[in-house]
C-alpha cells in the first residue's frame, strides 16, 4: 500500500471544467470521504484516482509512481490492487450473478470453480446476500445489487478501495449493512476513499474529509477540522446539509 | 469570418473528423486483435463468448439468410433464364450466378443481414455497458475490455460472416437449380457443369475473403460506435451511426475490392 497525491488535476469534458487544478493527499491507511453536492466532481475525482477517468493535465501519483502516464497494462495491473463499489452497482447484465463475481478467478487465476465458488460464497455470506446467484442481476433488488457490487470489488481482497455513493439508492436496511461493511474494512486499514452525501456518516467514519465544490476542494483535514471550521464555504455546506 | 475561411475551418473540422474514426476503427481492431494473442489469461472464458457470439451472428440468421440467398438464387436463373436460352447461351448461366452471386451479392448480402441484425445489437450492447460502467467495472477487475468485450464480438462475427456467406452462395445456387430445373428442364449434372466450369478458386477466395472483412469492419464500426455513447440518449444515436458508417464501408470496400482483384 502507498500515499496518494494528486497533484494540480484538471479534467475537462468538451470545453466545461469538472475538475479544476485539484491538489490533496491520502496517507497509506486512510480512510478519506468526499463531501459535495451532486455535480460537484466527487465521482470524476474518483474515478481519476481509480485510473477509470482521463486526466487532462496534473498528476495522480500512488506510491511516487503517476498513473496518469501508465501504459494499458500498468493501469490494468494497478486495477487489479483496487476494489471499486460503482454507484449504480454496474453489474454484467448479461452475465449470471455468480459469473460476474467469479470473473476474476476466472480471468486471472487457475483456480478450480468449486475453490472459487467457496471464495464466492464466504463473502456473501459475510455481506448476508441469499438470493440465487445462478440468476440474471436483473431479478435482484438495487440493495441485493449493491451487496453483490461490493462482494465483485472485495473478493480479491484488494489494497485500496473506493467507495461511490454506496449509500445513495438504498433503504435504511441496506443503508446500515453497507455502513457495517464499510467500517469493518475502515477497521482493517484498507486506504480507502468514498464519496457521499450523507455527512452524519462522513464524520463519523472518515479520517479526512475533502469538500467539493465545483471541482475544486474547496477545504480538507479531520472531522473534527471540518466540523469547526469557520470559512464560510464550508460552514455554508455543512449547515445546508 | 468569410466564407472561404468557414468553408476551410468546416473543411479541416471535417477531416479531422475523419481521422479521428478511420484512426479509431483501425486501432480498435488492430490493439483488440493483438490483446487476444499476446497475452493468454483468460483464454477459456473469451473463447466461450466467441462461440456465443457466432451463435449469435451466425445460427440465429440462418432463417433470414436461407430466404434471401433462395430467393437471389431464383430471382437471378429466372430473370437471366430466357435471355440465354434465346440466344442459345445457356451455359453462360454459371458466370451470371459467379458474378452476380459468388463474387457480389453472396457476401454483399450476407454482411447487408449481418449489419442489420448483429451490428445494431452489438452497438447498442456495447453503449449500454458503457453508460451503466460495466466497461468500467472490467477493467476495474483487471480484465482488458479489448480483449475480453471487444474481440469475441470481432472474431465471432467475422467467422461466422465467412460461413454464412459460404451458406449463403450453397442456398441461392440451390435456388438457382430449382427454377432452371422447374422452368427450362436443366438437368443437375448439366448445371452443376456449368457452375463448375464458370466458378474458379479465386472467385469463391474472394467471396470468403470479402466476407471475412466486411464482417471485420461491420464490427469495427458497430463496436467503436458503442463505446462513443456516454449517456442512456447517445445509445440509439450511436446505432444509427453505425449502421450508416457501416453502409458507406461495405460499399467502398467492395468497389476497392473489386478493382484489386478483378480489374
Amino acid at each position: 500500500m502507498a500515499n496518494i497525491y494528486i497533484k494540480d488535476v484538471t479534467v475537462r469534458f468538451n470545453k466545461s471544467v469538472v475538475i479544476d487544478k485539484l491538489t490533496e493527499r491520502l496517507s497509506d491507511g486512510d480512510f478519506y470521504v468526499m463531501l459535495g453536492l451532486s455535480g460537484s466532481g466527487k465521482t470524476t475525482l474518483l474515478k481519476i484516482i481509480a485510473g477509470l477517468a482521463f486526466v487532462s493535465s496534473g498528476s495522480v501519483e500512488i506510491g511516487g509512481e503517476n498513473i496518469v502516464k501508465y501504459s494499458q497494462r500498468q493501469m490494468l495491473d494497478y486495477h487489479r490492487c483496487c476494489g471499486y463499489v460503482f454507484q449504480n452497482a454496474a453489474l454484467i447484465s448479461n452475465m449470471s450473478i455468480y459469473e460476474n463475481l467469479s470473473l476474476y478467478y476466472n480471468y486471472h487465476t487457475d483456480l478450480s470453480e468449486k475453490d472459487i465458488y467457496l471464495k464466492i460464497k464466504k463473502f456473501l455470506d459475510y455481506v448476508g446476500f441469499d438470493n440465487d446467484i445462478s440468476q440474471r442481476p436483473n431479478i435482484l433488488s438495487a440493495g441485493e445489487k449493491m451487496l453483490v457490487n461490493i462482494v465483485r470489488a472485495i473478493s480479491h481482497e484488494p489494497e485500496y478501495i473506493f467507495w461511490d455513493s454506496p449509500l445513495s439508492n438504498l433503504d435504511t436496511h441496506y443503508q446500515n449493512r453497507v455502513k457495517k461493511i464499510i467500517l469493518d474494512f475502515k477497521k482493517q486499514k484498507k486506504t480507502m476513499v468514498l464519496a457521499t452525501g450523507d455527512i452524519d456518516f462522513a464524520f463519523s467514519i472518515a479520517d479526512k474529509i475533502g469538500i467539493l465544490q465545483k471541482g475544486r476542494i474547496i477545504e480538507s483535514g479531520t472531522p473534527g477540522d471540518i466540523k469547526n471550521s469557520n470559512y464560510s464555504p464550508t460552514r455554508e455546506f455543512i449547515d445546508n446539509e | 469570418m468569410n466564407f472561404i475561411g468557414r468553408f476551410y475551418n468546416n473543411f479541416i473540422t471535417s477531416v479531422n473528423m475523419k481521422i479521428k474514426y478511420y484512426g479509431g476503427v483501425t486501432a480498435l481492431l488492430y490493439y483488440s486483435i493483438i490483446s487476444y494473442f499476446i497475452d493468454k489469461k483468460g483464454r477459456n472464458r473469451i473463447n466461450k463468448i466467441i462461440i456465443m457470439q457466432i451463435y449469435f451472428t451466425g445460427n440465429l440468421a440462418l432463417m433470414i439468410i436461407s430466404l434471401a440467398a433462395l430467393s437471389l438464387g431464383i430471382v437471378t436463373v429466372l430473370q437471366s433464364y430466357y435471355i440465354l436460352s434465346n440466344y442459345g447461351a445457356l451455359k453462360q448461366v454459371g458466370d451470371i450466378i459467379n458474378i452476380i452471386i459468388i463474387r457480389e451479392l453472396g457476401p454483399f448480402f450476407t454482411a447487408f443481414i449481418i449489419l442489420s441484425r448483429s451490428a445494431t445489437a452489438i452497438s447498442a450492447e456495447i453503449g449500454t455497458m458503457m453508460v451503466n460502467d460495466e466497461i468500467n467495472a472490467l477493467e476495474m477487475l483487471g480484465i482488458d475490455s479489448l480483449k475480453f468485450v471487444v474481440f469475441p464480438r470481432i472474431a465471432g462475427m467475422v467467422i461466422a460472416g465467412v460461413f454464412l456467406t459460404i451458406y449463403f452462395n450453397a442456398i441461392s445456387l440451390i435456388g438457382g437449380f430449382l427454377v432452371g430445373n422447374l422452368v427450362g428442364g436443366l438437368s443437375f449434372d448439366t448445371y452443376i457443369t456449368y457452375i463448375i466450369n464458370s466458378i474458379t478458386f479465386l472467385d469463391i477466395s474472394m467471396s470468403i475473403f470479402k466476407s471475412a472483412i466486411f464482417s471485420l469492419f461491420i464490427s469495427g464500426i458497430a463496436i467503436y460506435y458503442g463505446f462513443q455513447a456516454f449517456e442512456q440518449t447517445q445509445i440509439p444515436q450511436a446505432t444509427t451511426k453505425a449502421v450508416v458508417s457501416s453502409i458507406f464501408a461495405l460499399f467502398f470496400i467492395d468497389i476497392i475490392m473489386s478493382v484489386i482483384f478483378y480489374l
